[in-house]
């Protein structure tokens, strides 16, 4: 009964200013989830812009092979590289050494015949400057290209051996053209992930979380428990220290739930179009409101006045934003990755980002029970400090 | 029953002894007055006996119950009024009152009841859907004082609860203790640092300084032992200068000395005749423009205890 006594106390704080509230947990969300959709569409899902490689080309083969090369290089997909072409060894030299980042190319006399004929060849690639990401494109090309110059030249080479007509062999050595403009064709330069024609990303989806936890927070009146003179007056009341941190923990869960059940109603089913089943989203809200109320179940343990709190809390918040990756890719380097399993917020955002892509709740069970565990921790730990507190 | 028996309690805060080896009996139905500067001990010993902090040496008893053992059924007894306002102030007077009520496990008819009287008591009845933030300083104090009473207990804690307010409020604050003490016999433990509401409204007053206790006793009691002088200053036309040794063989008059027409009279203890003293003058025909007496206060005895002032 106390312990709803204290989930009803901040129901009526709540509707005290419920304007304000709504305001800063619902409509303030979406406007920034919004715009931060269209902020991250913009990033992800336009194509990628590349600087000019400067790639000098001495190519002395008159073959099939020299041919196929100033085809690929005059691709459109090629666009972001300027193919100069020079006469000999000592123009190449020249021209590289004037250059800052530039690449030569060297496809020696009579390529495509040593191929044929599998003897010593001289294909050469001179580097020169950093490593950029032009370069890494083209090196993978050039891998590509070569490796297929290699097999279809050797392959051209045993049919010849064979006794093939002059024609037949031509037809096979095609092959490797085609191959060729395949690779040339492999349209790198788009983005190779965007996160479907959503207009709130994932990550945007996650805002909630953060202003409904900025949203408790900025309203000192929820939880006001903490504080040690209204403290004192529960206890001294008769209410035990355990009903007084599980009661605020069920007011945070009920109002984040609430209030993250709107949003996300919002959200999943009118502006994303992607529609979890229904226990997926009620899963998915009850995770994320467990989340926040063991989060605020930590800092209530640690801090009963409002100074240290409002001090620490800005500190630990932004120690799991950072960590948990909440505003970066925190899975895509390997030492973040690492740290960021062990952060709710992490897990979380796995969670509503399998949602929104068409995934369930079954399905992300290690996640959920990783969270379970992280969030039980902080709740445990909270009440430890909070008891030790009271006691002292 | 629910005296009150503190027995040799002591409590320390790292190096610091808050209550150093103190016991007081409180009798039921008694206004207890815990007088004392800023870090006297007043409120970490009336925390203890609310079961908010932890004893260090002794105990607590009311009536057979211990602190130690049994502080629910202590709590359930005890109305605690904090120092500090502690209240929620984004909700109504009412939805305070409410959760209060609901604390101390009142529900249905008896928390509407509950919550009437204690309006009524306070004088916040016609504020009951007023939200706190708006109410004054003083009206806050006397809505901490409400949800406090709520379940009408049989010991009302009250920790300095005129801190920061108006003397209109002040005087309903200590009207409700003798009103509340008189009409259903509660004791009252009133904690404070101003010595005129102590000597006001407290049948029993308790010293005390540096975690110890001073002196204890009625207000009389403490004066009489410290203080045994109270001084008559009378401002006369003509000073005859055979009054000096007319006044001097009054058997309880110490001492007589004159400054122009103003003669200063030291008399042993605290009740004395005026009356004697002005037969005297009349004897004399000397014509007094002016009696000042000057008894001794507890303010005064704190000043001769310790060597200072209470509010130092």
């Amino acid at each position: 009964m106390k312990l709803l006594n204290i989930l009803m106390k901040d129901i009526k704080v709540f509707n005290s200013q419920f304007v304000q509230n709504m305001f800063m947990l619902l409509v303030f969300p979406i406007i920034i989830g919004l715009l931060y959709g269209i902020m991250y569409e913009n990033i992800l899902e336009n194509k990628l812009e590349l600087n000019t490689l400067k790639v000098f080309v001495l190519n002395e083969d008159d073959g099939v092979a020299g041919t196929a090369f100033d085809s690929l290089m005059e691709s459109d997909s090629l666009a972001f590289i300027d193919r100069i072409g020079v006469a000999d060894l000592q123009e190449l030299n020249s021209n590289i050494d004037r250059n800052k980042n530039a690449v030569g190319i060297i496809l020696g006399k009579e390529l495509s015949q040593k191929l044929m004929n599998g003897e010593k060849t001289d294909f050469r690639i001179l580097d020169k400057g950093n490593i950029t990401i032009e370069k890494t494109i083209f090196n993978s090309i050039l891998k590509n290209f070569t490796d297929n110059m290699n097999i279809n030249f050797q392959a051209a080479g045993i049919i010849a051996e064979n006794s093939l007509s002059q024609d037949e062999v031509i037809g096979k050595i095609e092959r490797f053209t085609k191959l060729n403009s395949e690779i040339s064709a492999v349209n790198f330069v788009e983005s190779t992930k965007t996160e479907g024609k959503t207009k709130i990303s994932s990550i945007a989806m996650f805002l909630t979380s953060i202003f409904v936890i900025f949203a408790f927070f900025i309203n000192t009146e929820f939880l006001a428990e903490r504080d040690k003179h209204i403290l004192s007056r529960v206890i001294a009341s008769g209410a035990s220290s355990k009903t007084v941190f599980w009661g605020n923990f069920l007011s945070i869960f009920s109002l984040t739930f609430f209030i993250s059940g709107i949003y996300f109603l919002i959200s999943y089913y009118f502006i994303v179009p992607a529609r979890p089943f229904v226990l997926d989203f009620l899963g998915a809200i009850a995770l994320l409101s467990v989340m926040i109320a063991s989060f605020y179940a930590f800092i209530i343990g640690f801090f009963t006045t409002e100074r240290t709190m409002k001090i620490f809390f800005g500190m630990i918040f932004f120690a799991f934003i950072m960590f948990g990756g909440s505003f970066y890719p925190a899975d895509q380097f390997s030492i973040t990755a690492k740290v960021a399993v062990f952060t709710p917020n992490f897990n979380m955002q796995k969670i509503l980002e399998s949602l929104v892509s068409g995934g369930n709740l079954a399905q992300e069970g290690v996640r959920i029970i990783s969270l379970l565990i992280i969030c039980s921790i902080l709740t445990l730990t909270g009440l430890f400090m909070f008891e030790k507190k009271v006691k002292a | 029953m629910y005296d009150i028996k503190i027995n040799n309690v002591t409590k320390r805060y790292d190096d610091v002894l808050a209550v150093d080896n103190v016991s007081i009996n409180i009798p039921e139905g008694t206004i207890f007055g815990l007088l004392g500067p800023n870090g006297a001990g007043k409120s970490t010993l009336i925390n203890m006996l609310c079961g908010l902090l932890r004893l260090d040496n002794g105990d607590i008893f009311v009536g057979k119950d211990s602190i130690k053992t049994e502080p629910q059924n202590i709590k359930k007894n005890i109305g605690y009024i904090p120092q500090d306002i502690a209240l929620f102030e984004g909700l109504s007077v009412k939805d305070n009152l409410d959760y209060f009520g609901r604390l101390y496990g009142l529900s249905g008819s008896t928390l509407k009841d509950s919550m009437n009287k204690s309006l009524e008591i306070t004088g916040l009845l016609d504020n009951r859907k007023t939200t706190v933030k708006k109410l004054s300083g003083g009206m806050k104090r006397r809505l901490n004082i409400a949800c406090a009473i709520m379940h009408k207990p049989r010991i009302l804690v009250m920790d300095e609860p005129t801190v920061g307010v108006d003397p209109q409020s002040r005087n309903h604050i200590l009207e409700f203790v003798r009103s509340v003490n008189s009409e259903s016999k509660t004791t009252v433990i009133y904690t404070s640092h101003y010595m005129e509401e102590i000597e006001s409204v407290c049948d029993e007053i308790m010293i005390m300084d540096l975690g110890k206790e001073l002196l204890k006793g009625t207000k009389d009691e403490i004066l009489r032992s410290v203080i045994d002088e109270t001084y008559v200053e009378i401002k006369t036309d003509s000073l005859d200068s055979s009054i000096g040794s007319s006044l001097k063989s009054i058997k309880w008059v110490k001492s007589v000395s004159s400054n122009g027409s103003v003669i200063k009279i030291v008399t042993t203890g605290v009740d004395f005749d005026i009356e004697r003293i002005i037969q005297e003058f009349k004897k004399k025909n000397n014509a007094i423009h002016n009696i000042s007496i000057k008894q001794p206060n507890l303010e005064t005895v704190f000043l001769s205890i310790t060597g200072k002032k209470l509010r130092d």
